[in-house]
């Protein structure tokens, strides 16, 4: 036998070259069997972790790091709540989140949803509706600012998730350069001379001549979209027909003659290039919402400290905003409860996390009490909450549909595509968007 | 002793039975119940509604199918023919004597293949990007150009690079799979050649290209089978969207984006089953050519 | 065996002027030097713009290393850990190397050494699958995953390892060709068990086979993509190329650790097969040559 095995061996070893001898067998075999013993062990870990399920266990689904802290200070206050905290990157966070209420299985009790996602999430059926008893979250909502009020309910007007972030917009601009262009820094006056576009367009156009084409007014197209999208009046789709509000028609003009008379940087938004110009100083204004100022600025432009303002740009806007919800099959609603109010509507814990992640938040009430008492010095000692209180204030609803991501993102490759020049003409560009939706979207009734 | 080894046959099933019912599971299932959705409308939530070949009337009139596939067959296409024969090239030059430093060369350009295809696609992307990507700060400080190019908003350029990545992780596999074969070949027929007068192009065209044929065919067929599933590259490019304008968007990742971003699942299947119909009928094709392929290794 | 070919157009070729023979060799070096630097050029700058800030990267070509390494380390640390992720491939890519090698060889076995009825209908029709592509079943073995409470484990991605059929035709290939009956026949005179004798005797007969084909799985298994993109909802369970894809949702921005990223999630294969590239090489050409 024993010679058998070795013949098959020297068959072999001639036909790979490498060769193999017994030591190698030997420590085949037992890589084999160790590879072997870990299988069986991770497959039995599997099966023991879904065992504990009597204890009360609260599963929170975020695909933001804010949740962090909140669920440390969430622990702090209900030492014996237990919270299983699951962090899954954006990126992929909706898509696993959408699959599990699919599969209705491994479903947390709460889970957060970005503002880009909100509209298609909010319709599904499996979120628990928040206006009725126990909960009655209109007694939280009934503080915050209007235009949350309004993406929180639903179609038929009950509230399906609870906000936490007020998010209203303003034009980050660079002091320095504002001095230097336009003869002021203070933020009224800048607020004053950026009141419409065209003033904008002027500005881009004589900064740009002086400076040699260093200078830009603004960074990039979107900073002309991201206010004229929440300037719309219509959504996206009205019965079932495809709509473009003249708010984003008249953005093709305007970022258009942006690119053209070289107003914007041509920079991609979050880009590597934009960022770097932030610490460059090669642009004046930046449109950005209140979380800009910790998540865009001061992370990538640690070094600018105190050059920066705030100022009102031609219309006002918000962006972005994170929305908590809660499964409506879940069998900890007391727990999630417990969780979303504290997040949304707990004095200390709120006025704490405005004044330690200069969190700008969705209770008017509260921001309106820190307003004169918080001031950045990244801003140059502005007073920012008294800024974004009053900002809040005048940002219009804009209508949403569940669509309203996919259509946006087919909007934004055309617009790209227009600006960039493989699109010459509005009219091919807009003819490209109505097909490409009407292609994703059978239902939709694309066609002008 | 006859009815002993009957019985011992018997346990050949027992052999087989852990893949056939791991297969059943994992391999089979998953296809009737993708071919069964094919046949409904199903977004996840509820139940699925059969309603029978719509979704199929849907795939035969779909636009953006038929660019997924032509997006698909150029970028593969595009791709393999130099990788065919630049690796045919290096891999015959390895294959002399007077290469020093064979193996490294080999290692070299055999390296790329083992790579993660989906860091090749982000990698990629860094260095082609507009405005802080290294292509373009290199041509700049060459002064090629003086603004950035916009390679990103370039449709078959885009295109062209998915290519290259492909080429760049295939050749060096392609050439180890010459080069095995060039070693397969009898140094008699060679050496009888060029004893007969035969200069060493001749050799090369008239008897080593010949004998690699078989192998070709088995790289053309592979590498279409291959071809057709390209995913990871184009994904990890261009983020998973396929701009610009789709043009990067494969039929596999138009699969997914129905399946897994729209959550049509239907359709998708519909698609994967579309695609699935179109392999078959390369491998068809491939099948005869492998067929002839018999018929002229017997000829000579 | 090279040297037939190239001593015999010696006798002949001796005689013509030799700087011609050499410029062509020059011209060959040149060709095969340039291809290599080729190859690597994308991996050194992923190495070298590694070390650099965003703010650099964005201004100015760079070929040499920076001082921000430690820097970009940090800041990707916070949000991605890739040495945990390198952890999950490692055990996703071991285990289902193990599966396909065990259940291959035992399947392969089988099919070669027992002539049961429908041995060969059922031996066709594992090779048939060879043609199907993955992604046919993509949304049913979401669905499947789902049924046995798979999605979000390791398993969902190990187990279907266990059914692979190039890894059965393969290793079938090899005892065909190598593995006599005489040696079962005599296990079985010896009263051993079917499967001890295929445990204690055959399979370490395999080795070689397996060697080679254990490299194979491993390596598709590593790099494997949509599976885990399907199948995985937790961060701490990514393997490396969902990381890498993590990286560029989470660090947009920042090219400086994007490129360390994906420096990091490349080395240990640089240096894997700085090590093995011979033997990896080899069942490649095997594979090949058996395919």
């Amino acid at each position: 036998m024993k010679q058998f095995r070795l013949q098959a061996i020297v068959c072999f070893s001639n036909f790979s070259k490498g060769g193999a001898n017994r030591k190698m067998i030997k420590k085949g075999i037992s890589a084999l069997t160790i590879v072997l013993l870990g299988l069986s062990l991770i497959l039995s870990g599997c099966s023991s972790s879904t065992s504990a399920k009597n204890q009360k266990v609260l599963t929170i689904w975020t695909f933001t790091d804010e949740a962090k802290y909140a669920v440390k200070e969430f622990k702090k206050r209900y030492p014996d709540i237990k919270v299983n905290l699951l962090f899954i990157t954006n990126d992929n966070y909706v898509q696993k989140l959408i699959s599990v209420l699919q599969a209705g299985k491994k479903v947390p009790d709460v889970f957060f949803v970005e503002n880009t996602y909100w509209p298609q999430i909010k319709q599904i059926p499996l979120l628990e509706n928040l206006s009725k008893a126990p909960f009655n979250a209109t007694q939280i909502t009934d503080q915050q600012f209007q235009y949350i009020q309004d993406i929180e309910k639903d179609e038929k007007g009950n509230v399906k998730g609870l906000g936490y972030q007020g998010t209203p917009g303003a034009f980050y601009y660079r002091r320095d350069l504002a001095k230097k262009y336009l003869g002021t820094d203070d933020p009224d006056e800048v607020s004053q001379k950026i009141s419409s576009w065209d003033k904008i367009m002027a500005i881009g156009e004589k900064v740009v001549k002086e400076s040699g084409g260093k200078v830009h007014a603004l960074s990039s197209w979107s900073d002309i979209d991201i206010v004229q999208s929440s300037n719309i009046k219509k959504p996206w789709v009205v019965d079932g027909k495809l709509v473009i509000d003249q708010a984003r028609r008249d953005e093709l003009d305007l970022t258009k003659k942006a690119r053209e008379k070289n107003v914007e940087a041509k920079y991609e938004s979050w880009g590597s290039a934009w960022t770097a110009s932030m610490q460059e100083g090669t642009v004046m204004f930046y449109a950005e919402p209140t979380w800009g100022l910790p998540y865009i600025f001061e992370s990538n432009a640690p070094k600018t400290s105190g050059k920066w303002g705030l100022a009102n740009g031609p219309k006002a806007f918000s962006n972005g905003g994170t929305f908590i919800a809660m499964y409506s099959k879940s069998h900890h609603k007391d727990l999630a409860w417990k969780f979303m109010k504290f997040y949304t509507s707990d004095p200390t814990f709120s006025k704490k996390l405005a004044k330690s992640q200069q969190y700008f938040l969705s209770n008017k009430k509260i921001d309106a009490e820190l307003a004169s008492e918080l001031t950045s010095d990244f801003l140059a000692g502005q007073k920012y909450f008294d800024f974004f209180e009053k900002a809040g204030e005048a940002v219009p609803s804009a209508p949403q549909t569940k669509y309203d991501n996919d259509i946006n993102s087919i909007w934004n490759s055309k617009m790209n595509d227009y600006l960039n020049g493989r699109i010459k003409t509005k009219a091919k560009m807009l003819k490209e968007f109505r097909t490409e939706v009407g292609h994703d979207f059978p239902e939709i009734d694309a066609n002008e | 002793m006859f009815s002993k080894t009957l019985r011992k046959d018997h346990y050949g099933y027992l052999f087989i039975a852990p893949f056939f019912i791991i297969f059943v599971i994992f391999g089979l299932y998953p296809i009737v119940y993708s071919f069964y959705l094919s046949l409904c409308n199903w977004d996840g939530f509820g139940n699925p509604v059969i309603i029978g070949f719509e979704n199929y009337q849907r795939l035969l009139g779909d636009y953006m199918f038929y660019k997924s596939l032509f997006n698909t067959l150029f970028i593969w296409g595009i791709s393999v023919i130099p990788q065919l024969t630049v690796s045919l090239i290096i891999a015959v030059i390895l294959h002399e004597k007077f290469i020093k430093g064979k193996s490294i060369f080999r290692a070299v350009f055999f390296f790329p293949n083992i790579v993660t295809a989906a860091s090749l696609g982000l990698l990629v992307a860094l260095i082609f990007s507009w405005q802080t990507g290294s292509f373009n700060n290199l041509l700049m400080s060459l002064g090629f150009i003086h603004d950035p190019v916009n390679w990103p908003s370039r449709p078959y350029f885009m295109r062209l690079l998915v290519s290259g990545i492909l080429f760049w992780q295939y050749f060096g596999y392609s050439m180890i799979i010459y080069i095995a074969g060039l070693q397969g070949i009898s140094r008699d027929i060679l050496e009888a050649a060029e004893i007969d007068g035969a200069s060493k192009t001749q050799v090369f065209f008239r008897i080593t290209l010949p004998l690699l044929r078989p192998i070709m065919i088995f790289q053309v067929v592979t590498s279409i089978i291959g071809g057709m599933q390209i995913f990871d590259q184009p994904y990890t490019l261009t983020n998973g969207t396929g701009d610009p304008n789709n043009s990067t968007l494969t039929t596999v990742m138009y699969l997914y984006k129905i399946a897994f971003t729209r959550y049509q699942y239907g359709y998708g299947s519909a698609v994967a089953f579309g695609l699935f119909i179109i392999i078959v009928i390369f491998s068809i094709i491939s099948f005869v050519l492998m067929n002839r392929r018999s018929k002229s290794a017997t000829s000579l | 065996m090279a040297n037939n070919t190239s001593v015999t157009p010696l006798t002949e070729k001796t005689l013509t002027p030799r700087s011609r023979v050499k410029w062509s060799h020059v011209i060959i070096y040149v060709l095969l030097i340039v291809l290599a630097i080729i190859c690597v050029v994308p991996f050194y700058i992923m190495i070298i713009y590694g070390t650099h800030t965003n703010a650099e990267i964005a201004s100015k070509f760079i070929f040499l290393p920076g001082r921000s390494l430690v820097e970009n380390y940090q800041s990707m640390m916070e949000n991605v850990n890739i040495w945990r992720g390198f952890m999950n491939s490692l055990i996703i890519s071991c285990c289902s190397t193990a599966l396909t090698l065990y259940f291959g060889a035992l399947n392969a076995y089988g099919f070669a050494k027992f002539n049961f009825k429908g041995n060969k209908i059922l031996f066709w029709f594992v090779l048939a699958t060879m043609m199907v592509p993955q992604q046919l079943g993509l949304v049913g073995t979401f669905r499947i995953m789902y049924l046995l409470h798979l999605l979000d484990t390791y398993a969902s991605l190990i187990l279907p390892a266990a059914a692979n059929a190039f890894a059965v035709f393969f290793v079938k290939q090899f005892i065909d060709g190598t593995i006599p009956n005489e040696i079962i026949e005599s296990a079985r005179v010896d009263g051993a068990g079917e499967f001890k004798t295929f445990n204690r005797i055959i399979l370490p007969m395999l080795v070689p086979a397996l060697a080679a084909l254990g490299i194979f799985s491993f390596i598709g298994s590593w790099n494997n993509f949509m599976g885990p993109l399907v199948l995985l909802f937790s961060n701490e369970k990514y393997p490396l190329p969902l990381l890498v894809q993590l990286l560029q949702g989470y660090y947009g921005t920042n090219y400086g650790v994007q490129y360390l990223g994906v420096a990091l999630s490349v080395l240990p294969i640089i240096i894997v097969f700085a090590i093995f590239s011979k033997r990896i090489i080899g069942s490649v050409a095997i594979g090949a040559v058996k395919g």
